[in-house]
């Protein structure tokens, strides 16, 4: 049966709905191998809903995009998602003494994370705790929310119960848009 | 391309004299007309051209302006941390410059040659000029000992200031490439051939000599055993207090001096640009754009999701360029209000076909608009056991058209 007629005959609800949550589809699961081979079909699917069906070959991923401009929620929770990102990248970048690049190899390592010792209010340098402060991550448990909602869009993971997360595939759709900065700088300077 | 830091201190050493006038100013402030002036005293031959450039290097420098340029009243203020910069680069951070130790160093090797030159003298030598330059020697290694303690601690400050995660970190790491240099010499005259340990090497053998010199008193040749015993306990904790400070210190520095990756220098960057401008100068959810559905609580139970698929029959009439009438101007059609529709549909006891439902109720929107509301809807009434799903229908509106399962709601 090819993949039309299995998305005709409903073998497919859940990844769609998955993607449809902002779940992005890595290698790591089963469902990659379908986007890959059934792309056609299933780009038509959800470009009738408004939805972009992009995929990341260098990454590894699947994910949905809206034609349309995000709205407010949208918004606000983008910008949750990239500041958390950035912080994560300065601390990280912070506490690595030796002589290993932050790079995003070095975030996907599957070990993972203390992300939320290392992103409480706790521990968290003043500067660095002003400008979450600033998009509205005022708590620890803020600060949990997005990393949980991140978990939902399948960005990270939390692997354990003393707050080790690690990060998925997903994420260098982040590292890519923090890239873009740096390259700001540098074309400045020429 | 020069590393940014490297750029940042090569402009603020290449001023260093400026920048020092600067500082001496009250409330570091300077006007426009007094800095070309002493930027052309300070750098002679300079063309107009070129004092303009020097300026504009100054006042344009990253990470942050070194020179502050005040428009209105005219004026160039010294940025604050420069000052702070520039205070240790005059070593207000107590870590004795090398030339110090190496002049004392001089010192020691002069009074050990000139003994020498005495010794080996064909007429009867001076003991009270051996003496003296004895004492000499014992001078320098005291004050050698003196500044080895106040680097050890001076570094071990140092160290602290770049553990202190409250401090900036594009702060620190200037500090560290200071740190660095100004380290560097250091480094070298303790190494195991370097020329204080040549220097002691021949001062130890001078003092053997005149131990070994039967015509030479006990009192001198003591005093020669008591400095062979200084200097040696001098060379070994000189060398002792700067290694366990530069290993203490070294980790830091290399963390900082590393060659960042594209991803720090990135977010970096941005959360700079969020300090000063707030977030919405980044431009985020233009680059991650997101979907409504990334809420924490899962909206639709996979296994209620029974078969639900969309397939598109693609319009086969080609679309030609269109005149611009006066009447597309006009047609203007407002987003569907979701919040409002999803609570017209759930205050409903049931609604047989939620997408036709919504056809009507805005029949001068597209299909297309038509079934983002539906999709959006379906997410705000977040309850799928309400959703009951259909067979197979056909939706069409002017060119577009939909074939998907029907999806209706009952309470």
């Amino acid at each position: 049966m090819d993949i039309r007629d299995r998305m005709i005959n409903g073998d497919f609800q859940t990844l769609i709905w998955g993607l449809l949550r902002g779940e992005h589809i890595d290698l790591d699961s089963q469902d990659y191998t379908f986007l890959e081979e059934g792309y056609d079909e299933f780009q038509n699917t959800f470009q009738s809903l408004g939805f972009s069906l992009i995929h990341e070959l260098g990454g590894g991923f699947f994910y949905l995009q809206r034609v349309k401009i995000a709205d407010s929620t949208e918004k606000r929770q983008a910008n949750q998602i990239s500041t958390i990102f950035f912080v994560t990248v300065q601390v990280l970048q912070d506490q690595e003494t030796n002589k290993t690049a932050i790079d995003l190899p070095y975030l996907l390592n599957q070990r993972g994370f203390p992300l939320e010792h290392i992103l409480s209010k706790r521990t968290l340098p003043n500067h660095l705790s002003r400008i979450m402060n600033g998009i509205g991550i005022k708590t620890d448990d803020d600060m949990i929310a997005v990393l949980t909602k991140m978990q939902t869009m399948k960005l990270v993971e939390r692997i354990s119960s003393d707050g080790t997360w690690r990060f998925r595939r997903g994420i260098s759709r982040l590292e890519q848009l923090a890239r873009s900065y740096a390259e700001e700088v540098e074309g400045e300077e020429e | 391309m020069m590393n940014r830091n490297a750029t940042f201190l090569q402009i603020l050493l290449e001023n260093e004299e400026l920048l020092s006038s600067i500082a001496q100013e009250s409330e570091h402030r300077i006007s426009a007309n007094n800095l070309k002036q002493r930027i052309a005293q300070f750098n002679p031959g300079f063309t107009e051209e070129q004092i303009e450039k020097r300026l504009s290097k100054l006042v344009n420098s990253e990470p942050f302006a070194i020179l502050i340029l005040n428009k209105q009243e005219e004026e160039i203020i010294l940025h604050e941390q420069i000052t702070e910069l520039f205070l240790w680069l005059s070593n207000q951070l107590y870590i004795v410059h090398d030339k110090m130790m190496e002049a004392l160093v001089e010192t020691i090797d002069q009074a050990s040659n000139e003994i020498r030159d005495e010794i080996s003298s064909k007429g009867k030598f001076n003991t009270h000029l051996i003496s003296i330059k004895m004492d000499e020697m014992f001078r320098s290694l005291s004050q050698l000992r003196n500044i080895s303690e106040q680097n050890k601690r001076a570094i071990a400050t140092q160290t602290q200031n770049l553990r202190d995660k409250n401090i900036d970190y594009e702060y620190r790491k200037i500090t560290a490439s200071i740190i660095e240099e100004h380290l560097e010499p250091l480094r070298m005259m303790i190494n195991d051939d370097s020329f204080i340990v040549q220097v002691m090497d021949n001062a130890e053998t001078t003092l053997g000599i005149i131990r070994g010199n039967s015509t030479i008193a006990e009192e001198l040749k003591s005093k020669s055993l008591r400095l062979s015993k200084d200097m040696a306990l001098t060379s070994t904790k000189t060398r002792e207090d700067h290694l366990s400070a530069f290993k203490s210190i070294q980790p830091f520095l290399d963390a900082f001096r590393k060659k960042q990756s594209d991803l720090v220098v990135g977010s970096q960057r941005a959360l700079k640009m969020m300090n000063q401008f707030g977030v919405k100068h980044l431009k985020i959810p233009s680059s991650i754009t997101l979907i409504r559905g990334t809420r924490p609580n899962n909206i639709f139970s996979d296994a209620s999701l029974k078969k639900w698929f969309i397939r598109v029959n693609k319009s086969k009439e080609e679309v030609g360029p269109k005149p611009i009438s006066v009447e597309q101007a006009a047609s203007f059609v407002p987003s569907i209000p979701i919040s409002r529709l999803s609570n017209h549909i759930t205050g409903q006891t049931e609604v047989e076909d939620i997408l036709y439902f919504i056809m009507n109720k805005y029949p001068r929107h597209d299909l297309g608009a038509c079934t983002k509301a539906m999709v959006d809807c379906l997410v705000k009434i977040n309850n799928f056991k309400l959703l009951k799903f259909g067979k197979l229908t056909h939706y069409s509106r002017d060119k577009q058209r939909l074939e998907v399962a029907l999806i209706g709601y009952t309470r």
